[in-house]
């Protein structure tokens, strides 16, 4: 029986070193297998600690978030966390209504803004959509599309120059660190899908942010125009129907009864990522698709996610 | 006075009533859409004068309301093809939908508002939906923008918080030729009564 027992016990302790062993072993190759198909040749040694910081407008700040976890920052963190098994550490730095010289000045002016760039491993952006607004607004009511779109031209120029200067000022606290920049996109397409100076003005404006941030290097586009702006509307012929129902609603011909229903609907935004409180910025769906698109980008140059040597 | 001329005054004051009533109701609603121009003075509703002899009651149904609004409407903007905007009363709604230009496209605004009688005769007007296309607008942000932006007429109040419209009749007719009062606004039954009252010289 004693002998049994002595067996028993060696047995399970046998058991459990093997099982722990091979859970080891598993972990091992698991992460080693992680590592070898990010590095493809060298072996890389993954940081410890990631500092992110988050420079930007409403959308880094996190506006219209229904579930309060910060935005596309918040949740990246979470995303980076998981994936990479280190600690990332956010500043959010993004404050709603800023244009690109708001940000600047207050890079300016903040040391503790600039302490922490410099100590950056990655660096998010969300600029350009206030510039743009600007302009839209004071436009809003004008008659003449030629007017409209010279005055978007000009104002590009302009946005172009500051986005220049804020990124110039980025790079001087920080040369190395990569920047992720975000695109604009078009909050309310899915009612005004015809609109074709938001639409152009939208494109031009991802394309001067592209262009001028691709000459701050390291850096990196991520494009959400239609992802953000598309909404659960995917397919071309989803969008020739939202067309359709836009035309219909700004007809002459809409009836009362037409206005009512519109109205009724008012708790209701036609795009799912799109929040309802203000018609504007996304809500928790909308910075879900935003994270899933940065992270998407970031996993494809993950080098700041390592020690260099 | 003889009965001749009281006939004679009765019946300039109905036509007067009419016009009163009908760019009350009708004009000022576009006067808020369409932003005009008067100083803002600080909001105090005018009491109503009391009721006198040469006061006289005009009862509308929601038919004749907006034969009205509709007419209205059609005389001042002859001058285009097409009406810009509509009015039309419902028995829910009195509704404001007109077209407009928005970045270069026309688009259709509306405005859904239940007018109220206040205690002193004048018009409350509670709105309840603001939208461009299928597009809804916050209208406590949209009336402050108004009221910041723009200048109204001086017995037009906006209250961006409570998001209401106070139309100061009394105001507006104290100085004219007859005095209008909203007396009752129902539009579930389409039963409008404003009393009209005639000055007298003495």
């Amino acid at each position: 029986m004693l002998r049994g027992k002595k067996g028993l016990l060696l047995l399970i302790g046998a058991v459990l070193a093997v099982a722990g062993g091979s859970g080891y072993w598993y972990h091992q190759q698991q992460s080693l297998s992680t590592t070898v198909q990010q590095t493809s040749q060298k072996d890389r040694v993954l940081k410890k600690k990631i500092t992110l910081v988050a420079i930007g407008d409403s959308l880094t700040h996190g506006q219209g978030d229904d579930k309060n976890e910060q935005g596309y920052v918040g949740r990246i963190r979470k995303k980076l966390q998981k994936h990479y098994h280190n600690r990332v550490t956010t500043y959010n730095y993004g404050v709603t209504g800023d244009r690109s010289d708001q940000m600047l000045k207050r890079l300016n002016e903040q040391p503790e803004m600039r302490a922490n760039l410099k100590k950056a491993d990655v660096i998010v952006m969300t600029v350009g959509g206030n510039d743009l607004m600007q302009k839209l607004e004071s436009n809003l009511l004008s008659n003449s599309t030629n007017k409209i779109e010279s005055n978007i031209e000009q104002a590009g120029t302009t946005y172009q120059q500051k986005l220049n200067e804020l990124l110039t000022a980025v790079r001087k606290q920080n040369a190395t660190a990569p920047i992720f920049m975000y695109s604009i996109y078009d909050p309310v397409y899915t009612y005004f899908p015809d609109v074709s100076i938001i639409n152009e003005s939208v494109a031009k404006w991802n394309q001067i942010t592209q262009q001028t941030v691709a000459q701050y290097g390291p850096s990196y586009f991520v494009d959400i125009n239609h992802l953000m702006s598309y909404g659960q509307y995917k397919t071309a012929k989803q969008r020739q129907k939202l067309s359709q129902q836009a035309q219909k609603a700004n007809s002459d011909q809409i009836t009362q009864k037409q206005v009512i229903a519109i109205m009724n609907n008012d708790t209701h935004n036609l795009n799912n990522y799109i929040s309802t409180e203000d018609n504007f910025h996304p809500n928790s769906k909308g910075y879900d698709q935003m994270t899933n698109a940065l992270y998407k980008v970031m996993l494809q140059h993950d080098d700041w996610e390592y020690q260099q040597e | 006075m003889n009965m001749e001329d009281k006939l004679k005054k009765q019946y300039n004051g109905w036509k007067a009533a009419f016009w009163v009533l009908v760019i009350v109701l009708i004009g000022s609603l576009l006067t808020v859409v369409h932003l005009a121009s008067a100083p803002v003075k600080t909001p105090a509703e005018t009491t109503a004068p009391k009721a006198s002899d040469t006061s006289l009651e005009l009862v509308l149904n929601q038919k004749q309301v907006n034969a009205l609004a509709n007419s209205y409407i059609k005389k001042i903007q002859k001058k285009s093809k097409k009406p810009q905007y509509r009015f039309i009363v419902g028995n829910q709604y009195a509704t404001v939908i007109g077209r407009a230009k928005f970045l270069g496209v026309n688009v259709q605004y509306a405005m859904n508002c239940i007018p109220v009688k206040t205690s002193e005769g004048n018009i409350l007007l509670k709105a309840k939906g603001l939208a461009v296309g299928r597009l809804n607008l916050p209208i406590g942000f949209v009336m402050g923008y108004i009221k910041k932006n723009y200048q109204l007429p001086n017995w037009v109040y906006i209250n961006q918080k409570k998001k209401t419209i106070l139309l100061d009749l009394n105001k507006y007719t104290k100085n004219k030729a007859v005095h209008a009062q909203a007396d009752e606004i129902n539009l579930a039954d389409g039963q409008f009564k404003f009393l009209i009252t005639v000055p007298q010289d003495n």
